[in-house]
């Protein structure tokens, strides 16, 4: 049947997708061709994209750098590059570092908390160095896909992470845990205003944060290729309780806003 | 573009069709904040029906299917909130395959004394209870004998073949499409499947492809998720609207129709 009441074109919100993975591995495969076809169909303008290998095989800046390849020359897509911190302490080779990744024109970073713990003593030098530049940091659960979420002992180094850099974005990525995500991270929501949430976990958390926090707190994402994004993208178009500025802030312009910051 | 594809990008739903979402919870949850009483469930059910162009829902139940709880708890705040909108929710009542076989017939008789026709099982979470276990091989003679449907969250693949098979009288409905079950909703006639996954990318197209789009039926696992989850996913779909409009709402109208329990609105708005 028609809506009760007309909400506003998808398309005037200009989805930016913050969460997609190119892959070249089985079974999901994901080519620059692929994705682009894919963001038409779905009306999505923009995505921050990650490489697959950078995600789940070191030394990510092997993946990193292909990445930088494949998106040469395509304009509404941008690189995100998966780090973690150097094995040098101290903070020069993690200067280094974030340094090389904002030379190289990538304002977003991932971090790959499947396999490099989020303990607070490790993370910290990197941590500063991105905070001293405003990077928005996208927090990474999952194993082979981009799915995940934390357990106990990682939400409570996040929590100290978050309070330690409180001008660190820090973005839960793709959470998904089954029957629900972990509870310790709308309690983080709502203790750090530098922590957000993507809506690729789907639920209803997006919208309960959203309401009680500010839509400014929300990022829309696909998790393409691991989720398809018909599941995705129509759900803020479609909610009440929202008016059109708040939904455009969660479709793209909060991403926009974030990666604007970047100094 | 396709037109109902149109409608749907520009905000104004899906007019002049109709859309019953297969797969959806009323009850409250262990781990979501979904509605915590009847008069939430009623109100804030139909706004987002309303918001989402939805004529009307199947509802499952909701926390009071996990093993440790009383479902017939659920099945009572299930049916206060259909009994309230007749028009726009059809009640599925569970049973938790785990009680006693004395148990489990006495509250089919009280439910479909009540009016209610559809089945809704999640053994795979209670025990993991077989599919083709005795209690449930009791209510499927049950449904077949009382013109029943039967909504599973999961059966195996080789389970939903068997049961088919014996009960061709009962529609089986799948409550999660995946490629798995392909073969047996090729094969039988009785079998179909909700189109709610969280799925990879393309996963659903495919299935249209390999199964037919007549076996699949608009799912959401709403209110715990925004409706548009499963609406998403059809209207986006290389397919042409009129096979969308049959997984939308016309393949699951047929079967509710079969067992008694569409909507006689349902049938003079739409002219089934």
């Amino acid at each position: 049947m028609q809506s009760i009441r007309t909400m506003p074109d998808l398309r005037t919100f200009k989805p930016f997708d913050s969460c997609v993975t190119l892959a070249s591995a089985s079974p999901w495969h994901l080519a620059v061709e692929d994705l682009l076809e894919s963001m038409d169909r779905y009306q999505i303008a923009e995505a921050l994209v990650i490489e697959q290998h950078a995600r789940v095989i070191p030394p990510c800046e092997h993946g990193n750098r292909r990445l930088l390849e494949a998106l040469r020359g395509k304009q509404r897509l941008h690189p995100v590059w998966v780090i973690a911190p150097p094995l040098a302490p101290g903070p020069a080779a993690s200067r280094r570092l974030v340094e090389d990744m904002l030379a190289a024109g990538v304002r977003a970073a991932r971090f790959p908390l499947n396999r490099t713990p989020p303990l607070p003593w490790m993370w910290q030098d990197l941590c500063r160095e991105l905070e001293a530049h405003r990077v928005p940091c996208f927090l990474d659960f999952g194993g082979a896909t981009t799915t995940g979420c934390p357990n106990d002992a990682t939400m409570n180094d996040l929590h100290g992470l978050a309070l330690q850099h409180p001008d660190l974005p820090l973005v839960f990525s793709h959470v998904m845990g089954g029957l629900g995500i972990h509870p310790g991270i709308l309690h983080l929501l709502r203790r750090t205003p530098n922590t957000y949430l993507d809506t690729a976990g789907i639920l209803e958390y997006w919208r309960e944060t959203a309401r009680d926090l500010g839509a400014e707190r929300v990022l829309f994402a696909t998790g393409t290729p691991f989720t398809d994004a018909g599941v995705l993208i129509s759900n803020i178009q479609y909610t009440q309780g929202f008016d059109e500025t708040a939904k455009r802030n969660m479709y793209g312009d909060n991403l926009r806003r974030l990666l604007g910051n970047v100094k | 573009m396709s037109r109902l594809l149109k409608d749907w990008i520009a905000g104004r739903g899906l007019p002049d069709t109709l859309v019953i979402d297969g797969h959806i919870h009323i009850g409250e949850w262990p781990h979501n904040t979904t509605f915590h009483s009847v008069d939430q469930a009623v109100a804030e059910s139909v706004e987002y029906m309303d918001a989402n162009g939805v004529d009307a829902c199947c509802a499952l139940s909701g926390g009071y299917m996990w093993t440790g709880t009383d479902y017939r708890l659920g099945n009572d705040f299930l049916l206060a909130v259909c009994q309230r909108l007749p028009d726009r929710m059809i009640g599925f009542l569970h049973i938790n395959p785990t009680d006693t076989r004395d148990h489990i017939v006495a509250e089919l008789d009280r439910m479909y004394g009540l009016g209610l026709r559809c089945i809704k099982l999640l053994n795979g979470y209670q025990n993991n209870y077989p599919g083709d276990g005795p209690n449930l091989m009791t209510l499927y003679e049950y449904a077949a004998k009382h013109r029943m449907l039967v909504f599973n969250h999961e059966w195996t693949p080789g389970v939903l073949a068997q049961i088919s098979s014996q009960f061709p009288e009962i529609d089986f409905i799948c409550g999660h499409y995946h490629a798995s079950y392909d073969p047996v909703m090729r094969t039988r006639p009785n079998v179909y499947a909700s189109t709610w996954a969280y799925g990879e990318m393309g996963q659903l197209d495919r299935g249209f492809a390999n199964v037919g789009v007549g076996k699949f039926l608009l799912g959401s696992d709403g209110f715990l998720n925004p409706l548009s989850v499963g609406i998403g996913s059809v209207v986006f779909a290389p397919i042409s609207d009129e096979d969308k409009r049959l997984i939308l709402g016309l393949t699951q109208a047929r079967l509710l129709d079969k067992v008694g329990v569409l909507p006689r609105a349902l049938k003079e708005r739409y002219g089934i």
